[in-house]
Formats: C-alpha cells, sequence, structure tokens
C-alpha cells in the first residue's frame, strides 16, 4: 500500500476513464481500505447526524487517496468527477458481494438483506437505487449525473456544479426532479 | 408512499461504511477476547463501541469496550482503571485482542445523560432538583479522581451514565487523552467542542479546572434557560469563567456549592448530615433503606394519634415529640443510609419520599387538629393549604423545572423541632402557648395562602408564554 505512489492515482482515475477497466482493479483496494477506516470511524463512534460532515468525509477520502498532495485547481472538477464514477462503480461491487476485486484476505461478506439500505421505508438498497440511476440516464443524462457526483460521489452542490459546468441553480432543481422521478420509480 | 425526507442525502460511501461497520459488530457476537465471549452490542459511543460480555473466568457479565488501534494505556490510564468510587464505572481490565485495546469494566443499567437528555419532555430540560442531583454526584466522582491526580478532559451528556437505580455513574476516565490523537478521523468528529475548557481548545496545559468548566457546561445544558435562582446562576458563572482562576478550585467546592442550594431550605442542615452519617454507619447491614422510610410512616401515624389522645390527656403530647422523633430519624435516615453504602437508591424512592412526606403531614396535622389545643377548622385549612402547595411544587418541579428550594427556609427538620418544643411547653401546662399555636397557624395559614396565589398566577402565566411555541 505505502509504495503506491500516490500521483499514480490520478494516472489510474484518467487510464480508467479511458477505458482501462485494470485501473478500477488497482484503484479498488485503495478505496476499499478508506471504507474500512470510514466504518472502524463509524464503530467507534456514534453515527454523525448531518449530512455537511459526512461530505466533507468522502472528499477527505478523495484527498487522502491522491495521499494529501494538492488536486491540481484546473483538474479539481474533472478529477472529483471522475472519482464520484469511480465510487459508484466500486460500492456497486462492494454491495453486490463481489470479491473478485478485492484484494484477498480482506474481504468483507456483507449481509445482503439489510446491508446498504438507501431508505427504509420503503426498503430501497443500493442495487435498485443503481439501476433506476441506469434508466434516469437514458431519459435525462445530467440529471443522472448529479445524483452520481452527490449520492455516490459525496459532493456538494457548488461541487457538481463545477463538475457538470452547470450553476448550483440547476444542480439544485436537477437534484429534485431527479429525486422524485428516482422515488416514483423505486416506490 | 412514505419517503423519507432525507432521501439520497446520505453519500453511498457512507452507507456502505456504516453497513460494513453493522456487519463488523454483528461477526463479533459470540466470539471470544481473551476470557470475555461477546454476546450483544449494546451500541457505539464515546470512545469506541461497547459489547455485553461475560467473562467466563468470573461468571459474571461485563461490558467491553473496543477503542482506536492507536490507543495506549498509559499511566494515567492505568491509575483511572485503580479508581474505585460509587460515581465511577468500574473498571476490571485493560487488555488488548488482535492488535485492539480493549477495556471490560462493570456493566451498567440505564441510560447516558445524552441520552436522557435527548429523551426529555418537552425542550429536554431536568427539573433542578434532577440537575442538582446529577451534578453532584459527577462533582463527587470528579473530585475522588482528581485526587489521584486523574483529569477526565472529555466530560459530556455521553460520558455520564444514569443507572437504572438513579446512581449516576462517569464513564470513560483516563482514556481521553487520545482526544488529541493525530488521526484526522477521530479528530474531525470530536463532538465535545462546546463542552471543552477555553485552555483545551487553546492546546494550553489543563488541570482538575478542565473538568470544573465542562461539568459547568453539562449543568447548563441540562437546566435549559436559566432557572432564575440568583444562587444557581452565581454556580453556573463560577463554572464557566474563561480564567481558570476565577472557577471553582476543586470539584469539591463545586459540589458544596451544588449542596448548599438544594438544601437552601434546611438551616441544620450540616449538622444533620453530619449526624445522620455517623447514625447510618451504624446501621447493621441487613437493615435497609426502606425499612427506614416504613419506620417513619409508623412515627408520623403514630404522632398523629398521640396527639389526637392529648385532648383526653395531655401527657400523650410526650409521647407525640418521642414519635415525631422517630418520624424524622426514618425519614432522614433512609436516603443517608443509601447514600453512605453507596447502594443504588429504590426505583421509586423519589416519588415515595414525596408520597411519604405528604401522607406524613396529613397524618401530624389532622392528630393536632383533633389535639382540641389549637382551632380543628384552622388545622385542617392548614392541611389542606399544605397539599395545594405540594401539588403546586409537584407541577413547578415536573413542568417549569423549579424547585422547592425557593419557599423558604424553614425546612420539615426546623418545623418537627418547634412542634416539640410547643409539645413541652404546653405539656407543662403553660396556657398562653394555645393562644400563640392559634396565632402561629393562623399566620401561617395566611402565607400559605399568598405564597399559593402568588405561584399560581406566576405558573398560570409561564403556562400562557409557553402554549403558542407548541
Amino acid at each position: 500500500m505505502a509504495e503506491e505512489p500516490a500521483k499514480d492515482i490520478t494516472r489510474l482515475l484518467h487510464a480508467w476513464s479511458q477505458g482501462d477497466d485494470g485501473a478500477l482493479a488497482s484503484l479498488m483496494p485503495l478505496v476499499y481500505d478508506e471504507l474500512h477506516r470510514s466504518a472502524h470511524f463509524h464503530m467507534a463512534r456514534e453515527a454523525p447526524d448531518n449530512t455537511l460532515q459526512t461530505t466533507a468525509l468522502v472528499n477527505e477520502v478523495y484527498l487522502r487517496l491522491v495521499g494529501g498532495q494538492p488536486v491540481p485547481v484546473n483538474d479539481r472538477a474533472h478529477f472529483f468527477a471522475v472519482c464520484a464514477t469511480m465510487m459508484r462503480r466500486i460500492l456497486i461491487d462492494v454491495a453486490r458481494g463481489r470479491r473478485s476485486l478485492k484484494r484477498g484476505g480482506t474481504a468483507e461478506h456483507l449481509p445482503l438483506d439489510d446491508a446498504i439500505l438507501v431508505s427504509n421505508t420503503p426498503r430501497v438498497d443500493l442495487l435498485d437505487l443503481d439501476e433506476a440511476l441506469t434508466s434516469l440516464a437514458a431519459v435525462d443524462r445530467r440529471q443522472a449525473r448529479v445524483i452520481e457526483l452527490r449520492f455516490f460521489g459525496g459532493l456538494s452542490v457548488a461541487e457538481t456544479a463545477e463538475a457538470l459546468h452547470v450553476s448550483p441553480e440547476t444542480v439544485q432543481r436537477d437534484w429534485r426532479l431527479a429525486r422524485e422521478w428516482l422515488m416514483h420509480e423505486l416506490a | 408512499m412514505n419517503w423519507p425526507e432525507d432521501f439520497l442525502e446520505t453519500p453511498a460511501f457512507d452507507l456502505v461504511a456504516r453497513a460494513m461497520a453493522r456487519a463488523a459488530q454483528a461477526r463479533m457476537i459470540g466470539t471470544m477476547v481473551s476470557h470475555y465471549r461477546i454476546e450483544e452490542c449494546l451500541g457505539a459511543g464515546g470512545m469506541g463501541v461497547v459489547y455485553r460480555a461475560r467473562d467466563t473466568r468470573l461468571q459474571r457479565n461485563v461490558a467491553l469496550k473496543f477503542l482506536p488501534e492507536a490507543w495506549a494505556a498509559d499511566r494515567e490510564a492505568r491509575a483511572a482503571a485503580a479508581l474505585n468510587h460509587p460515581n465511577i464505572c468500574t473498571i476490571h481490565e485493560i487488555g488488548e485482542h488482535d492488535g485492539r485495546p480493549f477495556i471490560a469494566m462493570e456493566l451498567l443499567e440505564g441510560q447516558t445523560l445524552k441520552q436522557r437528555l435527548g429523551a426529555g419532555a418537552g425542550a429536554g430540560a431536568l427539573g433542578l432538583r434532577e440537575v442538582i442531583e446529577i451534578a453532584s454526584q459527577v462533582a463527587d466522582a470528579l473530585e475522588a479522581a482528581h485526587a489521584k491526580g486523574i483529569i477526565h478532559r472529555d466530560i459530556k451528556p455521553g460520558n455520564i451514565f444514569i443507572t437504572t437505580g438513579g446512581v449516576v455513574k462517569v464513564l470513560d476516565f483516563g482514556i481521553a487523552v487520545m482526544a488529541d490523537s493525530p488521526d484526522s478521523h477521530a479528530r474531525a468528529a470530536i463532538g465535545t467542542r462546546p463542552y471543552m475548557s477555553p485552555e483545551q481548545l487553546q492546546g494550553r496545559a489543563v488541570d482538575a479546572r478542565t473538568d470544573v468548566f465542562s461539568l459547568g457546561v453539562v449543568i447548563q445544558q441540562m437546566a435549559g434557560p436559566p432557572p432564575g435562582t440568583t444562587a444557581f446562576d452565581r454556580i453556573l458563572e463560577r463554572c464557566l469563567a474563561n480564567d481558570p482562576a476565577a472557577r471553582f478550585g476543586s470539584a469539591g467546592e463545586l459540589r458544596a456549592a451544588l449542596h448548599g442550594l438544594r438544601e437552601l431550605t434546611f438551616v441544620l442542615a450540616n449538622f444533620e448530615r453530619r449526624l445522620l452519617e455517623r447514625l447510618a454507619r451504624r446501621v447493621p447491614r441487613r437493615i435497609r433503606p426502606n425499612h427506614f422510610t416504613a419506620l417513619g410512616m409508623v412515627g408520623a401515624a403514630g404522632s398523629g394519634l398521640a396527639y389526637a389522645l392529648a385532648r383526653y390527656n395531655p401527657a400523650w403530647l410526650w409521647v407525640a415529640s418521642v414519635l415525631l422523633a422517630i418520624h424524622w430519624l426514618g425519614d432522614s435516615l433512609d436516603g443517608t443510609l443509601a447514600r453512605v453504602r453507596g447502594a443504588e437508591r429504590p426505583k421509586y424512592g423519589f416519588y415515595l419520599d414525596h408520597v411519604m412526606g405528604a401522607l406524613s403531614v396529613v397524618c401530624v396535622g389532622l392528630g393536632i387538629g383533633f389535639s382540641g389545643y389549637v382551632s380543628l377548622s384552622l388545622a385542617l385549612a392548614a392541611v389542606a393549604g399544605y397539599m395545594a402547595l405540594a401539588v403546586n411544587v409537584y407541577l413547578e418541579s415536573s413542568v417549569f423545572g423549579v424547585a422547592r428550594v425557593e419557599y423558604g427556609r424553614i425546612g420539615p427538620t426546623e418545623a418537627r423541632l418547634v412542634l416539640v418544643v410547643v409539645n413541652t411547653v404546653l405539656a407543662l401546662g403553660v396556657r398562653p402557648t394555645v393562644r400563640v399555636a392559634n396565632w402561629t397557624l393562623v399566620i401561617v395559614l395566611a402565607g400559605m395562602v399568598l405564597v399559593f396565589v402568588w405561584r399560581l398566577a406566576r405558573n398560570l402565566s409561564r403556562l400562557n408564554k409557553l402554549e403558542p411555541q407548541r
């Protein structure tokens, strides 16, 4: 882990966004370690009750992925956007309980029935949401991207706006509409 | 379809991390950690996850808490483990399992103050009486720890546990040093910032007075909006001063101030407490606090009867005096006994105390009424007035959080002493006392009516102010 050069992350992300799936396999253990850290953190403390705090946490994960090195300012939006897509892929893999991409030994098996519920009432899990989001992308690509960046990527409204080159108001509106659409679809 | 408001508001990364945390917790059940068998996850809080576990060597249930990996038992943690005080959660063992430090400690039943405040009715503020009760017990614990050179550093509602019996236990002594850990996750989530003293926030050296500050913040949070007692506000000021030198010098001083607040009604409080504690230590173990509660009731009923019989023979007044003393002994010694033994008070002790107190007043009051020395109607009116005041006080303490300490400086002990003196004088045949007693009763009654009307009006106006916020 330690010898994994931090600047490689940006390169791997880039390679993956260019279609190199092997790059994702290299990224996975890094994210997985971060998930572990975060899980430990949740075990150790009462769950933070405000979302701002958790959003900051995910951002911190990205910064840790690049080893504390500054993300180039002009690249920041792009970096976060690619991170969000990567997060979606990896988190869905974890939710499926797929071990293929994981390092052996540390593989965790999550009980699928109650794991990773997006909503308790009605019961919706991450996999259903992922499918619904794919359907949404066919209807409105940008709305689906907003959900991906904010929910899977943990980006704030401002960061999402920056990544999509639209105004924060547009992000807010897309977020609201997409949420409505997904609720309807998943109900 | 009933969708939660926060649908999609929590990032997926966090949901997955939480699911992993839950799965990891579930996997722990049934496993052995050292000689402890993990049985149930009690929850996460303070410094780490807490499990209920079975000590397979000593065959008892314990609470097992895992600490962050970076934690290492230092001198202070080991000293804290050796603390033995009824208001400090006992640590049985500090150990390590698979590189993760854990602490095996006394398994407590009840809830943390944080949960208590969260579950509290209305604004979440407690009655002043309960605030004083909890705060004095925490101060007691702090005093004992400070005496051993252990500073808690993380006093907050989540670290204050209230057992089902009402005993307060302070958790996590000696392990809060981690609060300054270099781990950024731990730092990011320190929710205890509002409880930290200025010197702690600035990273300067801390001493016992930092705990006094934190306890002050907790007291303020428990009491809610200032209850308007100047004595109480002064105590808060002396806890929350920015300059440590302006605070109480020790937790013991704070506790003494709190006790002073609790016992404003007792002019003889200090003398009485010392006497009762000395008596309580001599009581054989098989006699329990409840036995004294019963004795107190017998004393009250007996003295009422003796008063009524004094109508036929003044000699009964001596008997009434003796029974009043027994009533005092039973009424006061039950609580002292529980405190001295460090035992938990019976679950309904607090309410029982109030009901018994009211019943005693009715018994003695009726007895006096039928004694023939004072006017029967005056005595009945005084009893009725007392009941009305008591109900009013109960409403105030439950609705407004105002304690009865504001009623005056004459407590039940003083009242009993006055009665004994009057009994003696009457039994010796000093007739003018009858007139004095009657006039005193008239004045007391008038005072009661005035206080009742004044408080009732104030309560009604407060109630009006409360209403629109609902």
